[in-house]
């Protein structure tokens, strides 16, 4: 496989991964999980987060690491932010999701007043804690705010949707839900947005390379066990080099999570384009994976029991926290067009 | 190239005549151009794969021939495998950029499947071999001062154990060299060896290890960046077409060139990848396959993408360089003389035929998913049961 060597924190993240029924909170201790996600002024290493994003991937069971370690984390990590609850957060006894959407937060004496929806956000079910996005009304418009509203409150309702994933989720609604000045944990700038759905995109991205190279490697040995017609079927070629075919689509995608984790590491000037890379080829290459692996382990594959859908569905179910493939690529053919010709500088 | 005006030739695949090509690799190598990530105790560079690899990039970008000569097709087996004496002799010359090289496997009844090679060499007396047989679709045979091939040295064992790599001197007697034209305009070598004499100090490596040197060889070769920088120029090239055609702000045509955007630099990172694996382990071979087949197949896809948004301009073809006594001035197309267009645009038709040959040179790639299911994904070989 070509998925690089679990870093340290991977490696640990492993070893609880497979315990059964664990609570979150003993998987994110004893796992490590929030290892290398960012805190306020502290930078954290994307790359690490990559690498137990790729470790959970792999594991058929889906885990909330995205919606309750990995949002949060990012968001509060831009923010001044309560040390308590950023610690609640990372130790799993916090469980709380990200919710961006069409909310907005009216000034009120004292506090804010949101109103607004969140479609179709995962883990939904059992949430301690949302952390909402909001924009400002009336004259204090711009500047959005990140604000904390414990699930419980008024006006707040969670309708759960059945979905491709295997994740839980619920429609957030939020109808004159009003809080105090309290529950603003601080503002979040166009730039410090963009940075979260950045590192968010690479942390799904790297679950979904996880997940893509769980199902081929699932298929491999499929077809070396699997006979048909007195032959092991990955001994034909239709099969082998389809196969062959999603390692090539994996290696692609998975050098393009890694380049753009070490890039928003470094705050290199190509993480631009190493973030639309990202939009624009990982869920094309790992969808094409796992419909290869389904296609090559044939009917059994479809049973419930089988693990394979499993990682089929979370490749599908993360896919649109990368955003709309087509726009990224239409950013590249922009920032393409806007490059002088005749030069070769792609080393950069 | 603005530095070749009359000087091109485009019956080879360069496009540059030889005597020019020379000149240039004389001063390549004097410059420490050749060889830059080959060990300094070899006479190589001793620089990083990277900066090798940067190296291949620009080169290919900028359709300078060296990504035809000694030093790329010929110096990892020779590093790798070659004697003391090779070591100090042939290869240090072909870094210095004093000899040309071009290496010859293929046979016509041994594409794909090697193991079939009929070349013989027979041992002589005085320890070394008479090589007789033919070999097909060399490059650069004609020019070639040496020739690395392979050749069956012991007809009694299974052609993988019974194989010998030879460094063969294209001046020795028995040597017969047939150009024939490719679907570009450019040659290939048909090369016949007829009773040739090799000196003991021709073989290269291991006697009867050839297979696994030659398996290795292929390796060093896919994992060369060099179609990358030809991903880009294509790239490069189609963009400004575009822009000369005001076709770039169609929505559709952005995405297209969006979508190739990121495949090449998806191709990038495939090559540095393969670039710098580490040769020892297995893990080289499948990287170099996988950056092989993607780029190889990117590069026939943006080709044909070209012709595709082009309108009218597509098609309209030229080689590289303007032939000799033409001055650069309106070059001769397989239809006679162009009217005066613009050149870039007359690069692309050459693109599109260009561009089908790489899925195949240097092994198929069918051959090449075979190698990535085999090693890579651990798939049992095909026809055992």
């Amino acid at each position: 496989m070509p998925v690089a060597e679990p870093a340290p924190a991977a490696a640990r993240a492993r070893m609880v991964l497979g315990r059964p029924g664990a609570s979150w909170q003993t998987l994110a201790v004893d796992g490590g999980l929030a290892a290398g996600l960012p805190r306020p002024g502290a930078p954290g290493s994307m790359a690490e987060v990559a690498a137990i994003a790729a470790e959970l991937g792999r594991h058929p069971d889906p885990r909330p690491y995205q919606s309750w370690l990995v949002g949060p984390m990012l968001a509060l990590s831009r923010c001044e932010g309560p040390g308590d609850l950023v610690d609640g957060v990372a130790g799993g006894a916090t469980r709380a999701a990200l919710a961006e959407g069409g909310v907005t937060a009216s000034r009120r004496a004292g506090g804010w007043v949101l109103h607004g929806d969140a479609p179709m956000v995962p883990f939904a079910i059992g949430l301690d804690l949302l952390l909402v996005i909001a924009e400002p009304t009336g004259r204090r418009r711009g500047t959005r705010r990140l604000l904390a509203v414990p699930a419980d409150t008024p006006g707040v309702t969670l309708t759960p949707t059945r979905s491709v994933g295997d994740d839980r989720r619920a429609d957030l609604a939020l109808r004159s839900v009003t809080l105090d000045d309290r529950a603003e944990v601080g503002e979040l700038g166009d730039d410090a947005r963009q940075w979260v759905a950045a590192a968010r995109a690479v942390a799904a991205a790297a679950e979904m390379v996880g997940s893509a190279a769980a199902a081929l490697g699932h298929a491999s040995e499929h077809a070396v066990r699997r006979h048909q017609f007195g032959q092991p079927v990955g001994s034909f070629q239709a099969v082998a080099h389809r196969l062959a075919d999603a390692m090539v689509s994996l290696s692609v995608a998975d050098d393009a999570v890694a380049d753009a984790a070490g890039r928003l590491d470094t705050g290199d000037e190509g993480a631009d384009r190493a973030i639309h890379d990202c939009g624009a080829l990982v869920a094309g290459c790992c969808g094409a994976v796992v419909a290869a692996a389904h296609q090559v382990v044939g009917g059994t594959g479809i049973y419930a029991e089988s693990p394979l859908h499993r990682w089929f569905r979370r490749v599908h179910a993360l896919a649109p926290a990368l955003g709309d493939p087509a726009a990224h690529r239409a950013a590249l053919a922009e920032a393409r067009l806007a490059r002088p010709t005749g030069h070769g500088s792609i080393t950069g | 190239m603005a530095g070749a005006p009359g000087r091109g030739d485009p019956s080879d695949l360069t496009g540059l005549d030889e005597g020019f090509e020379r000149e240039l690799l004389g001063e390549a190598g004097a410059r420490g151009y050749l060889g830059v990530s080959l060990p300094v105790a070899i006479g190589g560079g001793g620089r990083s794969p990277e900066l090798r690899a940067a190296f291949e990039l620009e080169v290919a970008f900028h359709d300078a021939p060296l990504i035809d000569t000694a030093v790329t097709l010929a110096s990892a087996p020779l590093g790798r495998f070659g004697s003391p004496e090779q070591h100090a002799g042939l290869l240090r010359r072909m870094v210095a950029g004093e000899v040309t090289a071009c290496i010859a496997y293929s046979e016509a009844q041994a594409g794909s499947d090697l193991a079939a090679v009929a070349t013989e060499a027979t041992p002589t007396p005085d320890g070394g071999f008479e090589l007789h047989g033919t070999k097909v679709l060399v490059t650069g045979a004609h020019k070639a001062d040496w020739c690395l091939t392979i050749a069956r040295t012991r007809p009694d064992v299974p052609a993988r154990q019974g194989l010998s790599m030879l460094a063969v001197d294209m001046a020795s007697p028995g040597i017969t060299v047939l150009r024939r034209p490719t679907m570009n305009g450019w040659t290939l070598c048909d090369v016949t060896f007829d009773g040739v004499a090799v000196p003991a100090g021709g073989l290269l490596g291991e006697r009867h290890g050839g297979w696994g040197q030659l398996t290795a060889a292929m390796a060093d070769e896919a994992a060369s960046l060099f179609h990358v920088g030809f991903a880009e120029r294509l790239l490069d090239t189609l963009t400004a077409e575009l822009r000369v055609l005001e076709r770039h702000r169609d929505p559709v045509v952005l995405d297209r060139l969006g979508t190739l955007e990121a495949r090449l630099d998806a191709a990038l990172r495939l090559g540095l990848r393969a670039a710098t694996a580490p040769p020892e382990g297995g893990g080289a071979a499948v990287a170099a396959a996988v950056s092989r087949i993607y780029t190889s197949e990117l590069l026939q896809e943006m080709a044909a993408e070209a012709s595709a948004h082009t309108g009218g301009e597509a098609g309209r073809w030229a080689p590289l360089f303007p032939p000799a006594g033409t001055g650069g001035s309106s070059p001769p197309g397989p239809a006679g003389p162009l009217p005066p267009a613009r050149p870039e645009a007359a690069r692309l038709g050459y693109e599109l035929l260009e561009r089908v040959h790489g899925t195949i040179g240097g092994g198929t790639n069918e051959t090449k998913r075979t190698l990535v299911a085999l090693q890579g994904l651990g798939l049992p070989r095909p026809g055992r049961r």
